[in-house]
């Protein structure tokens, strides 16, 4: 159950959702090893997992995590450009997550990957140093930009 | 496939518009990828132990 609007929206408009109860289809959850509920899987179009979400998450946690999945699918597809473009959004739309901080990372990867242009990564570093200070994407982003 | 898709008013700077209060989830997961795969859509497994 998703009693918040935003949650139920954004999954209608961005995902085929399926439900699956441990007592009704317990095969899938060895299927897809899945070890805790509640658990997410965001999958490619073409049946890759993008995103693993496990646990409860308030709904902006989750909204954002949804979105970071959409850009892991991007990702998985090489579109380089929609998987920065759904990274920033994640940045812009929900700055107090915990996703936001990952969500920089990968659109600075993104942005990097496009084109190999380094200084997408020094841009990158640079940024980690102005926000998300104190997280773990920003000593994964340490080693640029200084 | 449940069918208890509820609408609410869903007002934004381009204007107002009919959007989706509920999930209109499928139990299927094979049918769910195929589409996908067809429709190059994204598909969401939502797995629950929480009473239905």
């Amino acid at each position: 159950m998703y009693p918040d609007p935003r949650v139920a929206e954004f999954i209608m408009r961005h995902f085929i959702p399926v439900k699956i109860h441990i007592k009704e289809q317990p095969g899938m959850w060895k299927r897809f090893s899945v070890r805790w509920t509640p658990t997410i899987l965001v999958m490619s179009p073409d049946g890759e997992e993008a995103r693993r979400i496990e646990g409860f998450l308030p709904a902006d946690e989750l909204l954002a995590q949804l979105e970071l999945g959409l850009g892991f699918v991007a990702v998985n597809h090489k579109q380089w450009k929609e998987a920065e473009q759904e990274f920033r959004a994640v940045v812009d739309g929900h700055p107090d997550t915990d996703a936001a901080p990952e969500a920089l990372y990968w659109a600075g990867v993104s942005k990097y990957s496009a084109n190999h242009d380094a200084a997408a990564l020094q841009e990158l570093g640079q940024a980690f140093r102005q926000r998300y200070t104190d997280t773990g994407w920003a000593k994964r982003a340490s080693i640029w930009g200084g | 496939m449940q069918r208890t898709r509820h609408y609410r008013l869903l007002e934004t700077p381009g204007g107002t518009h009919m959007a989706y209060a509920t999930v209109e989830w499928t139990r299927d997961v094979d049918a769910a990828l195929e589409r996908g795969r067809q429709e190059r859509r994204a598909v969401m497994l939502d797995f629950s132990a929480a009473p239905a």
